[in-house]
């Protein structure tokens, strides 16, 4: 007759378990145990993170997409490393460009983007803006509610080695099935000019929660 | 009299007399409360102390002055580290340890001529300003700021976000957030 633990449920014999079956209660005592520390080891595998990559140049879109207007998000097409299966790209085309968490749970991310020089003759640059978003993965085109940003107001130029770096981080819970992120960039130029092109931009997360 | 092993798992010695079942009883529970504890501390390790308050309606701020942000939201907390129905300026830690932490402040341009500077200031109630960072303003678009900072907390120590700018008239700020998560 066997009885088990209180938390773990390994069994053990209880005072009038048979004598003679020590070796197999003892046999089903160190599997039990086995079995569970194996299975708890499962969990003890670091910190999950992950990164993904945008390396294609980006254009930025007129000044009219200021203030919230999807076709501001940046695509991305390479995920650097994502061990636990953290990240899934969704649709890059044009306004969606999201990229969805598939596991619960709260997330610091770090977004950062390398803006070089702006070199169109006669234009003078205003305003960068760099914004990381939570969308969902079920309505992709709908606007994103802000999460964090960070602006500059002075254009790049050979002070910032040609090419500035905004970063900006933001912690947030996302639950697994819709939340995704997306990151915008926006410029403001006088006269009002499209297409500034930004180069390799990085999303990083850290699963900090379980739920 | 059993011994035990240094995690504390009894067994019988050659001088104990035999009593199988109940040796195996005291192993068997002393595994399974040290297991359990294991379990707790990988459970806990997974789930570290995170919270994220943010806002968005416009909070003015006057010229020159320290102000401090105001929040409406707690839009995650495991670990009782806001109360913005007692204080809406603050989060407190309740465990401590090393916080990966960022704030945020959007300052809504004022059209004013005179832009100037606008600055966020991270304020801690044991230690005052840890971390700041500012830009300067621009007449016709906002401006957004981030500030990330890696600090060892103390348990009942609280922690603010102080805003200020010299623009030639009061400044909204708009979106605004604090997010804080333990990593160590």
């Amino acid at each position: 007759m066997a009885t088990t633990t209180p938390n773990r449920l390994y069994p053990y014999p209880n005072a009038a378990g048979d004598p003679n079956r020590i070796p197999a209660d003892l046999q089903a005592l160190a599997e039990a145990i086995d079995t569970d520390v194996c299975q708890l080891l499962l969990g003890v595998v670091g910190r999950p993170v992950a990164r993904v990559r945008g390396t294609g140049v980006f254009q930025s879109q007129s000044a009219a997409g200021i203030g919230g207007n999807t076709i501001n998000r940046v695509p991305w097409d390479t995920i650097d490393f994502d061990p636990f299966g953290l990240l899934e790209l969704q649709d890059q085309t044009p306004g969606q460009r999201l990229i969805r968490i598939t596991q619960p749970g709260y997330y610091m991310a770090f977004a950062s983007v390398q803006i070089p020089t702006f070199t169109t003759a006669g234009v003078t640059v205003n305003y960068l803006r760099w914004q990381l978003r939570q969308g969902l993965s079920s309505s992709p085109a709908t606007l994103a509610t802000r999460l964090s940003g960070h602006s500059n107001n002075i254009p790049t130029n050979a002070d910032d080695g040609n090419v500035k770096i905004l970063t900006t981080a933001a912690g947030a819970f996302f639950n697994g099935t819709t939340h995704s992120y997306s990151v915008e960039f926006q410029a403001v130029t006088s006269p009002n000019t499209p297409s500034y092109p930004i180069n390799e931009r990085t999303l990083t997360i850290m699963r900090m929660t379980q739920s | 009299m059993p011994a035990n092993t240094p995690r504390g798992f009894p067994y019988p010695l050659y001088t104990d007399l035999a009593n199988p079942t109940a040796q195996i009883g005291a192993f068997a529970t002393a595994v399974d409360t040290d297991v359990q504890a294991q379990a707790n501390r990988i459970s806990s390790a997974l789930n570290y102390p995170s919270v994220r308050i943010s806002a968005t309606a416009n909070q003015s701020i006057a010229i020159s002055t320290d102000t401090y942000c105001t929040f409406a939201t707690e839009d995650y907390d495991n670990d009782s580290m806001a109360n913005l129905g007692v204080n809406n300026d603050r989060i407190t830690f309740t465990t401590a340890g090393i916080y990966l932490i960022s704030a945020e402040v959007n300052f809504v341009n004022n059209l004013n001529a005179t832009t100037n500077g606008r600055a966020v200031v991270l304020v801690s109630s044991t230690l005052n300003e840890i971390a700041w960072n500012s830009l300067r303003g621009t007449t016709a678009a906002d401006t957004e700021e981030t500030l990330p900072y890696l600090h060892q907390a103390t348990a009942g120590e609280f922690l603010r976000v102080r805003v200020r700018h010299n623009s030639g008239a009061a400044v909204n700020i708009s979106a605004r957030s604090l997010s804080a998560t333990r990593v160590a």
